[in-house]
């Protein structure tokens, strides 16, 4: 879906304002990241870009994965 | 629904990887389940019952296609062996990046990812706690290989809202 900002947390908070359902799939009660979220700018992972200061340009794509884990515990 | 090949993938997969445990990705289709839970083969699955040496368990509690419920089934395209970046014989974390990657190439083919497996080498094929309270997606097929017993086991769940519910594996021939 389309959304607008100049970094990952504006786009966010494009997208929260036009769904807030999804305010708590996305960020903590703290405003940060999900731990359990994947946020991917194009190809990047935007933990490594600055998470919700990461830098967006147009035509940028981001792509939201869940974390995949588990084991014998 | 997974190809004998693939299956083997997954055991072979999890037979090089110990004592670790080593996970992967299933990529597909999801399809409606048979009527009344009935597989179409049912051959198939009675051979299945029969066969020791893989240890397929062909669960009795399928589920039936119903309105607003997940879809049941899917048939397995591609197996596709992540990294377990946890290094762990007892926990297991699929590289962000192989998911985005995986995804990708899921997608350019028409697919999608339906689910996940793992290994547990010392404890049954069944979610763990852990496996439950970190289940991503409702939608996805949970597969898991035991590697406690001389002959590897291999059982498919659902995860729903911190349930479980097992669902049967159909192997094509």
């Amino acid at each position: 879906m389309p959304a607008e900002g100049d970094t990952v947390g504006e786009v966010f908070e494009d997208l929260i304002g036009r769904h807030p359902g999804l305010k708590e799939q996305l960020l903590t009660d703290a405003g940060e990241l999900h731990r359990h979220l994947n946020v991917f700018l194009n190809d990047d992972d935007i933990r490594y870009l600055g998470k919700l200061d990461a830098k967006v340009a147009d035509g940028d794509t981001l792509t939201l994965m869940p974390a995949v884990a588990g084991g014998a515990l | 629904m997974i190809r004998k090949q693939d299956l083997q993938q997954i055991f072979s997969h999890a037979l090089d990887g110990y004592p670790l445990e080593v996970c992967g990705l299933l990529v597909g289709t999801e399809t409606v389940s048979s009527p009344a839970g009935q597989p179409e083969d049912q051959a198939a699955v009675d051979r299945l019952r029969q066969r020791s040496d893989v240890g397929l368990q062909a669960s009795g509690n399928p589920h039936e296609a119903e309105p607003g419920k997940p879809p049941a089934a899917a048939f397995v395209e591609l197996v596709v062996a992540t990294e377990n970046v946890a290094g762990s014989s007892r926990v297991y974390e699929i590289a962000p990046k192989a998911l985005l990657q995986v995804d990708r190439l899921a997608e350019s083919r028409g697919f999608q990812i339906v689910g996940v497996y793992h290994s547990h080498t010392h404890t049954e094929a069944k979610p763990s706690p852990t496996d439950i309270a970190k289940a991503p997606d409702p939608y996805w097929h949970y597969v898991l290989v035991s590697l406690r017993d001389v002959h590897p086991a291999l059982r498919s769940w659902k995860i729903e809202g911190g349930k479980i519910e097992e669902e049967k594996v159909v192997v094509k021939w």
